[in-house]
């Protein structure tokens, strides 16, 4: 029986569908049956990030209305193949799904998948609740910024109610030299407004946007900093320890003589 | 070793000022929300109707999860409030049905409304895209099985009433953009592309003066002898009545200007326009 983790923020582009295609990359690769469902449905973005964009012909919202099987719609990654995209519809708008349907779903995913990770839309209205309703886990994706945070904390709220949840938090776009210089919010000022558990920093990474840009994986991309703390992230879930290096790494000798 | 102020004795940096900030602020947040949620335990009430004016009349949004009786309670009150009814004496109505999938006799009640305030319904919105042209049609037509209304979509609805009486082709002008379903009775000859993501969807023939990339469905009534044209056939899929057609890879370069799909044994098969 697998494990259904839904991916959310509040606030919008924060990184949630990045961290969805890139944790289930990372988790496929480590040997696991993944599949990512976007339920952005009207702005889906999960199947272009994937880089499968071309391979979509039926979407989550012909499974729960029965015009396609989840076999049909599910599209398999070209070079991972333990790793699957349900794609959203584009043509419709959020109340083209309730709750209920998605839960049946995902409990149908459940038996065929080791994980079912769920890429949340933006808000905390009805496609959030949407994609919330099947969740044994919950992964918070914020940036070090006042109104990330602000939002994330707002969820963090919400889901506080819902006590059946494991609620996990992953820093994005982090930038050590800021945080070095006392700029920008360490992780744990961070964690002292959000009481979650830490299961990932994920550095600032140029090569992020570029790989979107060409359909690539940055998790699949090892030289890429982001792509490896992705890995880290994903063998946290899987319930490894690992220390969070990336906050620990002194000033380089060249920024300690300009005083950077 | 800054230039300016930021020396070690001082503690405070603009990073734990921010989250001095942040962490107050949130704290007040929160009570009020808790507070928020004691005092109204239920979820506010959802918008259910509204009326706006448009250069081409008005338009009537009714939202996607009021109850139909709420909906028809509320449309009364707003043309209730303006007291004289000539106010909208011979006004044009586009009504905006969002995603609700509204049914036909849904409709039929809506318009006996309209029609006490002297309000013709002159299109109809559905699934936020997807536009039926109602004009001139409703006044000689209702649903032949009235028992059954309630359970037609409003598509079937319209399929069955308004099939025109001989061959009749529909030119649509503008390109269709992503995310966009179009939907018809008749054959479309559509000037322009058909992009990835756009549904163009008609009883009729499809003809394609462009690039067709997304979903077209011909013949969707049932008939298996229309046919799909385009320029450049990559489509998502094809439909035509109860056959489907994905191409592999709808990328793909190598393909013949011009091409058209039609059922041959019971299966959709694609050949150049000019043989």
């Amino acid at each position: 029986m697998g494990r259904v983790i839904t991916i959310t923020s509040g606030k919008g582009g924060v990184g949630k569908t990045t961290s969805t295609a890139n944790l289930g990359t990372a988790l496929a690769t480590l040997g696991h049956r993944v599949v990512c469902v976007d339920t952005d449905i009207g702005l889906r973005n999960l199947d272009l990030i994937m880089g499968l964009e071309d391979h979509v012909v039926y979407n989550l919202v012909d499974v729960v209305e029965e015009r396609a099987s989840i076999s049909q719609a599910l599209i398999r990654h070209r070079a991972l193949p333990d790793l699957f995209l349900l794609p959203a519809s584009q043509s419709r708008d959020k109340s083209a799904i309730d709750e209920l349907q998605m839960m049946i779903l995902c409990n149908k995913l459940k038996n065929d998948f080791d994980f079912v990770l769920i890429d949340s839309p933006a808000g905390i209205e009805h496609g959030f609740r949407v994609s919330l309703a099947p969740a044994d886990q919950v992964i918070i994706i914020t940036t070090p910024e006042v109104a990330a945070l602000r939002d994330a904390d707002r969820v963090v709220g919400i889901l506080e109610k819902k006590d059946r949840f494991s609620r996990c938090l992953v820093i994005n776009r982090y930038r050590r030299k800021m945080v070095q210089q006392g700029r920008m919010m360490t992780p744990e000022e961070v964690l002292e407004i959000l009481s979650c558990q830490l299961v990932g920093i994920i550095p600032e990474d140029e090569e992020v946007i570029n790989a979107a840009y060409e359909g690539k994986l940055i998790a699949m991309n090892q030289r890429s900093e982001a792509g490896r703390e992705f890995f880290k992230t994903a063998r946290r879930l899987l319930g490894e320890e690992i220390p969070f290096s990336i906050r620990d790494e002194p000033p380089s000798l060249l920024d300690r003589l300009f005083g950077r | 070793m800054g230039l300016v102020a930021e020396t070690p004795s001082d503690k405070t940096t603009p990073a734990s000022r921010a989250k001095a900030r942040l962490k107050g602020l949130l704290e007040h947040e929160r009570a009020e929300v808790a507070e928020q949620e004691r005092s109204f335990p239920f979820p506010q009430e959802r918008f259910s109707v509204s009326i706006r004016g448009k250069s081409d009349g008005l338009v009537l949004r009714i939202g996607d999860e009021a109850p139909w009786a709420v909906v028809l309670r509320d449309l009364t009150q707003q043309l209730n409030q303006v007291n004289s009814h000539a106010f909208f004496q011979g006004a044009l109505l586009h009504l905006d049905a969002g995603g609700r999938g509204i049914t036909a006799q849904e409709i039929e009640e809506l318009s006996a409304i309209l029609t006490r305030y002297g309000v013709a319904l002159a299109s109809i919105i559905d699934n936020s895209s997807l536009v039926q042209t109602y004009l001139g049609v409703r006044a000689e037509i209702a649903p032949p099985h009235p028992e059954h209304a309630q359970l037609e979509s409003l598509a079937t609805w319209r399929t069955r009433n308004v099939t025109p009486p001989g061959p009749s082709a529909v030119f649509v002008r503008q390109p269709l953009r992503a995310g966009e379903v179009f939907r018809h009775t008749e054959t479309l000859v559509i000037l322009g592309n058909v992009p990835n993501a756009a549904e163009v969807v008609t009883n009729g023939d499809i003809l394609v003066f462009g690039r067709l990339r997304g979903v077209a469905h011909a013949g969707a009534s049932g008939n298996e002898n229309a046919i799909i044209g385009a320029l450049l056939l990559t489509p998502t899929q094809l439909r035509i009545g109860h056959h489907i057609f994905a191409r592999s890879n709808s990328s793909a370069a190598a393909v013949n200007i011009g091409e058209i799909a039609r059922v041959m044994d019971g299966r959709i098969v694609i050949e150049p326009w000019l043989k």
